[in-house]
């Protein structure tokens, strides 16, 4: 049976690291400062817009 | 029957302004339509009963700046505005009623410091050295004569104006003050906190505190050692003159002319309609009003695509600043320096932005910092005989969680008067003879500048550069912008630059809008 080399075949390895890391970060996110909180929302929300903002 | 022009300016703010003047020395027919019965927008004077405060800006930085725009004109500034320093830049008083001046000689500001601190005299003297390096690079880029207009927006041209050895030389201290916070930077020079505070609390200007804010603003304090300015009449003599040149040049400004909206054709603007039902045409539209403004109003949304209004309606304002204005019936002894800092500890001030500013809440007068602006100090003419103009900026919201600024500006303003009165101003709440509270919501209604914003739009890294609005606006054809929304924002030079920018482009591409 063909096996997937490379990148195709480390994938459900990557989106198992993904899946986890969101988890952790997830869980961290409620033992942040509301300050540290607050300016990753900004941050996140920052680099969202910026691809738009160059349209202007 | 429509009034034809080449260009039209939305705004006579000193953007504005600044266009009309170079476009009209081209050659070009501009139209200047200005809301306000009033020049300069945000730059200006405003008059009652003889007392005549600051609208906004409070005095002249970088004025090296204002020189070169006068060599593009081929005119002499001397000719058009009668400045003098500051000098004392500033003047602070301390929580246990100490007071200090900050002179502007280096040497007198370093007996200062050793008034305070003997041991940070070094320290003051090595950040002479190191922002003097930085400030070389900036003189050595200002010395350089300009390209002429049509070529001044040109990249390699820009690269060319600004590369020089000075630049490289100042490169280190530059790296140094980008990737530390101002916090850092200043504790690298001083050690004493109330000399870090002397040198460390320009991160107002930039709203946030300053273990948040980028080191570049440590600058700021060598600055006005490097010359702040004054222009006799007020800051609105800057506006006045460029008016002025403007109109020797023949542009047309109409004052108490408000845009209602641009008038758009295939998707292109080619005039624009005033409220009272004036239409005036051109071949191109520079706006220079605030750009949710620009495109929420004089656009219109449904001329937009809907991300673009998303994105321009989400771009976050600068802080806003607010003020509280007063004539005063008698000359106001305490007063020392044109604009005075009223400052507790460091560590209190940088407490304002986590416990009251991200919560929307009004802090206790006692609890504040402030920047006291006597405009008379340098100009007794801004008050009637024997009076006084004193000016008051605080840090607060434009939102507040559990009130409306209308509700509580004035009672607010007066906590502020007694506390000042009691603080360092002996006498002052009793001579208050005319006030004006001007919270961030009155500043947005009398200037249209979204949300009282101090510099448009925030003064961030995602903010800046390709991430602000763009002077040829991607969205709509012949729509220009300039101001305060723009490159590079921060201040009047930035405006100045702005408007020389967008003038640039214009008579670069004129052949193709004259099509
Ligand atoms: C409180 C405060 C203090 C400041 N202090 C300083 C300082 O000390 N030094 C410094 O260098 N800078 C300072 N600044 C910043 C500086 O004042 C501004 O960056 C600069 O004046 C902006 O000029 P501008 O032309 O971009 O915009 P504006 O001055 O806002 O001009 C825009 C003009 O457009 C007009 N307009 C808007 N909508 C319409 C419409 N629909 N139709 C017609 N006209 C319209 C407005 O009335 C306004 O006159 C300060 C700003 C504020 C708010």
């Amino acid at each position: 049976m063909y096996r997937g080399s490379g990148t195709r075949g480390r994938a459900p390895l990557l989106a198992t690291t993904l899946a986890a890391g969101i988890f952790v970060g997830f869980v961290l996110s409620f033992r942040l400062d509301e300050e540290t909180r607050r300016r990753l929302r900004k941050t996140l929300f920052e680099l969202r817009e910026l691809p738009f903002r160059v349209f202007v | 029957m429509a009034e034809q022009y080449d260009v039209i300016v939305v705004g006579a703010g000193v953007s504005g302004l600044t266009a009309a003047c170079l476009l009209s020395k081209q050659g070009l027919r501009v139209a200047v339509t200005e809301r306000l019965d009033r020049l300069g927008g945000c730059c200006s004077n405003y008059d009652v009963k003889g007392f005549r405060p600051e609208v906004g800006a409070i005095f002249v930085i970088g004025h090296e700046f204002y020189y070169k725009l006068f060599e593009l004109l081929d005119l002499r500034l001397e000719d058009y505005l009668d400045w003098k320093v500051i000098d004392p830049v500033y003047y602070v008083y301390f929580e246990d009623g100490s007071s200090y001046p900050l002179p502007r000689d280096i040497d007198a500001m370093a007996e200062v410091v050793r008034s305070i601190s003997p041991t940070d005299v070094d320290g003051y003297y090595r950040y002479c050295r190191d922002m003097n390096k930085l400030f070389g690079a900036y003189l050595a880029f200002l010395r350089r004569p300009l390209p002429a207009l049509q070529r001044l927006t040109k990249i390699s041209n820009l690269v060319r104006l600004a590369a020089n050895r000075e630049l490289v030389y100042a490169l280190p201290v530059n790296l140094k003050l980008l990737f530390r916070n101002m916090d850092r930077c200043v504790r690298g020079y001083f050690r004493h906190p109330r000399i870090q505070l002397m040198f460390g609390w320009e991160n107002l200007y930039a709203g946030l505190p300053a273990h948040r804010c980028t080191g570049l603003f440590t600058m700021m304090a060598h600055m006005g050692r490097m010359g702040y300015y004054y222009p006799k009449g007020g800051m609105i003599a800057i506006p006045t003159a460029l008016a002025r040149i403007a109109r020797g040049f023949g542009a047309d400004i109409r004052l108490g002319a408000e845009v209602k909206s641009l008038i758009l054709r295939g998707g292109e603007a080619c005039g624009v309609r005033l409220t009272d039902g004036t239409v005036l045409t051109s071949r191109a539209v520079i706006s220079t009003a605030h750009s949710r403004v620009t495109y929420l109003k004089l656009v219109g949304e449904d001329n937009l695509p809907s991300w673009a209004v998303r994105t321009i309606r989400r771009q976050p304002c600068s802080i806003p600043a607010p003020l509280i204005h007063m004539g005063l019936s008698r000359k106001l002894e305490g007063i020392r320096a044109h604009m005075s800092l009223v400052a507790n500890p460091r560590e209190q001030v940088d407490n304002i932005w986590g416990d009251y500013y991200d919560r929307g809440l009004l802090y206790r007068p006692a609890d504040g910092a402030y920047l006291l602006v006597s405009p008379t100090f340098d100009d007794p003419d801004l008050a009637p005989e024997g009076k006084d103009v004193l000016s008051v900026f605080y840090i607060a919201p434009y939102r507040l969680r559990y009130h409306d600024w209308d509700d509580v500006a004035e009672e607010w303003s007066w906590e502020v008067i007694d506390y000042l009165d009691k603080r360092c101003l002996p006498g002052l709440a009793g001579m208050v003879e005319w006030m004006d509270p001007v919270p961030p919501k009155e500043l947005e209604r009398r200037l249209n500048v979204a949300e009282g914003a101090f510099f448009g739009i925030e003064m961030s890294l995602t903010n800046l550069g390709p991430f602000r609005p763009n002077y040829r606006s991607r969205l709509i054809r012949r729509l220009y912008q300039a101001g305060q929304c723009t490159n590079p924002g921060l201040g009047v030079p930035g405006a100045m630059i702005s408007g020389i920018a967008n003038a640039s482009l214009v008579v670069r591409d004129w052949k193709a809008l004259s099509t």
